[in-house]
């Protein structure tokens, strides 16, 4: 039996795993920009083919990167929810004006169509394939390369007075905690269970009861983040970091062969997935 | 002849199991606990000590072996988990981080009220549990949470945990960040729950000076098992033990062992500073 | 002027506003200086401004009332600011809130980073720095696997590696276990006898035992400044102040008030044993004759 209490089991986002991986060797800039690019394929592909493909390869990304697919496959588990509310909506919601549409059912404004099922399917489709590139990348990337190679990308917006700096920094101390948050969350869960708490046993229409049931969680959790928040300023300040002054870089990245290899096949990959026209 | 209120038999528990991150927490743990006593559990960190005492109380429960507390046995599916929750309290460690009421009184009453009490039995309660702690409840029941000091607020928390009248009162690290005079009063508080009210301790610690005071044995774990157990002045009197395991010893202990190696006859077990400088004082010329 | 102090603390007050209406008062009139290389510890419970006060020693709080000198800049000048906290480095309690990167290296570059370090000179900054605390094999890993005794090494090398004059240790101690502590400690040791400058602000005995001058705060003023044995001699002030006293000094005393000859000062094992020896071995030596 595993215990109801760990909250970090099924999180693979921000997770990353030590391997010596073609994948987790890619410079972090050109591993980003090969991230956006597949993103921009999945998004605009609304083939059921493109998308199979997609997936079959996001899934093939797994192997490259060392990484077994089943930890992919439970960083779906939380998104559920979300995919099946959203599936829900454009089930009944999703109109579409054309001759080769066919309606099987409707009900004032509420609609079930072929073109509302395939929408269905192919958001989902679309939803796995991003969760599980986000959770190889972030599997296969240290929180500080994302951060460092996003910084090194945006950093010609430096030039329109944009913070390239600090946004990257807010953006690595938020994803630095989240493990001690996620610690965190876990010891004050078990805590207050010790002392009698119960989490989300009311029905899901009694949503006061099932609110005021997470104070006991919410209001410490937001004491300690404040807390540790006031800490980390006095540390970073102590080590003279003061914002918007002049800094030097430690890490500095030099592409090689297979960085533009690998921006080279998503673009390939995009063409692949947008250009072709599948019959279905 | 006396049963046990808490054993332990081949205990073992695998964290985050069948993902990458998978380890092995726990390896075989037997251990038991008679009615009454206080025991230590001493180790280094990652020993699975904490993971260990979490069973105590149903936050893990076994995956293979069993544990047994006062005659619930934790295997069984069917296990009324409230009921264990109520005889075993535990206290976490940095306790005061959980306290979320505004006032002191409200946040004690917040297990007995989960319990569903009368409210006069939950007053009741609250008084006893502040009483027990040192903190006078007419005086300190409307006082907010977060202006105490981190001793009160741990007097607090603790209060919070005894007002669901536990048999058994399980603490980790319980004095780890607090100064010497807090540190002092709440392990006077411990012992005279145990004394007064024969509550059986449990506890997680450090510090070494600590274990010596309060703990009638000792459970000393290493690499996810217990390895050897006993009295203080059994587990201080054994060098082997102390550097196989790196266990810290109380200063007391440590100048007797080494007046013992320079070839004078102490006692090493008498580890109280007035026993300790008793026994020096033997040696010394009139 | 033959030595100037390298810490210079000058008839500071400094109070809290806890709401509109009222303040508390942290720290009165405190004044002290600490000499370049020395080992000072600051002692006190919890609540007596000690917290304050080593906040105060790299400006990052302000005194209200009298100065802080470091090398003869004054805290108060923002100018200023980045050399006086290069100069004296600060290590905190909590091993985790003061972490930023989630790699090791990357996390004692920040510093570095901030300072305008040149990228070349960074590497063998943070290779001395890691070696300095015994953390080198883990230079590549992210620090929430870290224990907290080995999460505060890194945050120790983190200011080394900025190459501080002086290292001020806010509480740093009071969060880890005794492995944990003991390695600290010995960090500390063998940075002072390279001639680092030390300041430690703790609330546990047996750390200012190596301390070469111990100041005791409390309510918010110093109570008592002397030697370790200077200190530990004046058991029941302490204990008046909540503080304890290491037990071997305890029992040096107990001894000493039954064996005269017993040094009194004694504050641990190896001179407890010492102590027996010697008087053991006078008394041999008389018997003998």
């Amino acid at each position: 039996m595993s215990s109801p209490f760990e909250l970090t089991r099924n999180i693979t986002i921000g997770q990353y795993l030590v391997r010596n991986s073609i994948i987790h060797k890619l410079d972090p800039r050109f591993k980003l920009a090969s991230f956006a690019i597949l993103l921009v394929g999945i998004a605009i592909c609304d083939s059921y083919i493109g998308n199979l493909i997609g997936l079959f390869l996001s899934i093939y990304l797994f192997h490259l990167a060392s990484i077994p697919v089943s930890y992919g496959v439970s960083g779906l588990k939380p998104a559920i929810p979300f995919m099946i509310i959203i599936g829900l909506m454009q089930l009944f919601l999703y109109k579409e004006m054309s001759p080769d549409n066919v309606i099987y059912w409707q009900l004032g404004f509420l609609e079930v169509s072929s073109a509302s099922i395939k929408i269905v399917i192919i958001s989902v489709l679309r939803f796995m394939q991003i969760i599980f590139l986000s959770s190889i990348l972030t599997l296969s990337t240290s929180t500080t390369e994302i951060t460092r190679g996003l910084e090194r990308l945006l950093s010609p917006l430096q030039k329109v007075k944009f913070p390239v700096h600090a946004f990257s920094l807010i953006i690595t101390i938020a994803i630095r905690f989240v493990p001690t948050f996620a610690m965190e969350m876990e010891k004050m869960m078990k805590a207050q269970a010790s002392r009698g708490a119960e989490f989300g046993t009311g029905a899901w229409w009694q949503i006061i009861k099932r609110t005021t049931e997470m104070f006991p969680l919410i209001i410490p959790l937001f004491n300690v983040a404040l807390a540790r928040g006031e800490d980390l300023i006095l540390a970073m300040e102590a080590r003279c970091y003061t914002p918007g002054s002049s800094r030097t870089v430690y890490t500095q990245y030099k592409a090689n062969g297979n960085d533009y290899v690998a921006l080279l096949v998503s673009v390939g990959i995009v063409f692949v997935l947008v250009f072709i026209p599948y019959p279905w | 002849m006396n049963q046990p209120i808490l054993s332990v038999k081949d205990l073992t528990y695998v964290y985050m199991k069948s993902t990458p991150l998978e380890h092995q927490a726990l390896l075989g743990v037997n251990m038991e606990i008679t009615e009454g006593e206080i025991v230590a559990i001493i180790g280094h960190t990652g020993c699975g000590k904490s993971t260990l005492i979490q069973h105590f109380n149903g936050i893990h429960f076994p995956q293979t072996g069993h544990v047994m507390i006062n005659g619930m046995d934790l295997t069984k599916p069917k296990l009324d988990v409230k009921s264990l929750r109520r005889q075993v309290g535990l206290v976490f460690q940095n306790p005061e981080d959980q306290l979320f009421e505004k006032l002191v009184g409200d946040d004690i009453a917040y297990g007995p009220f989960k319990m569903k009490l009368p409210l006069e039995e939950v007053r009741e309660r609250v008084k006893w549990a502040m009483e027990m702690v040192g903190l006078p409840f007419d005086e300190m029941k409307d006082r907010a949470t977060f202006a105490l000091s981190g001793g009160q607020k741990r007097k607090v928390a603790l209060a919070g945990v005894l007002a669901l009248r536990p048999k058994i009162l399980v603490l980790d690290e319980p004095t780890a960040g607090l100064d010497p005079k807090s540190r002092r009063e709440l392990l006077e508080k411990i012992k005279k729950l145990n004394q007064e009210e024969g509550i059986t301790v449990i506890f997680v610690s450090h510090n070494m000076e600590e274990v010596a005071y309060l703990a009638d044995r000792i459970y000393v774990m290493a690499g996810g098992k217990e390895v050897c157990h006993g009295t203080p002045e059994e587990i201080f009197t054994n060098p082997e033990i102390i550097l196989q395991h790196r266990i810290g010893t109380p200063e007391t202990v440590r100048t007797l062992h080494r007046l013992h190696e320079e070839g004078y006859a102490v006692n090493t077990g008498r580890f109280r500073v007035e026993d300790a400088s008793t026994e020096i004082r033997k040696l010394l010329p009139e | 002027m033959a030595n100037e102090p390298l810490l210079q603390v000058e008839d500071v007050s400094y109070s809290y506003k806890i709401n509109s209406k009222e303040t508390l008062q942290v720290l009165t009139d405190v004044s002290f200086s600490v000499q370049k290389g020395e080992y000072v510890a600051i002692i006190g419970h919890n609540g007596s401004g000690k917290s304050t006060l080593s906040k105060l020693l790299n400006g990052i709080l302000v005194p209200e009332k009298g100065q802080v000198r470091v090398k003869n800049l004054l805290t108060s000048d923002r100018t200023q600011i980045k050399e006086i906290r290069r100069t004296v480095g600060m290590v905190f309690q909590h091993p985790d809130n003061q972490i930023v990167a989630t790699i090791v290296e990357d996390d004692i570059a920040f510093g570095l980073e901030n300072i305008g370090v040149p990228h070349d000179e960074m590497d063998a900054r943070i290779t001395g720095a890691l070696e300095a605390v015994g953390m080198s094999e883990y230079r590549y890993r992210p620090p929430h696997h870290l224990s907290g005794g080995q999460k505060q090494r890194v945050a120790i090398a983190g200011i080394l590696a900025m190459q501080p004059e002086c290292l001020v240790l806010d509480e740093a101690t009071s969060m880890l276990d005794s492995y944990g502590r003991d390695d600290v400690l010995a960090i500390m040791r063998k940075l002072h006898e390279n001639g680092m400058t030390i300041i430690t602000v703790t609330h546990h005995m047996n750390e200012v035992i190596e301390a070469d001058r111990v100041i005791v705060i409390a309510e918010g003023k110093i109570a008592m400044v002397g030697s370790p044995r200077e200190i530990f001699m004046r058991q029941q002030e302490l204990e008046s102040l909540h503080l304890d006293v290491p037990d071997c000094s305890r029992i040096a005393k107990v001894l000493h008030q039954e064996v005269s000859s017993f040094n009194a000062t004694a504050m641990n094992p190896e001179e407890i044993v010492s102590e027996v020896k010697r008087l053991t071995h006078v008394n041999q030596e008389e018997s003998k004759s």
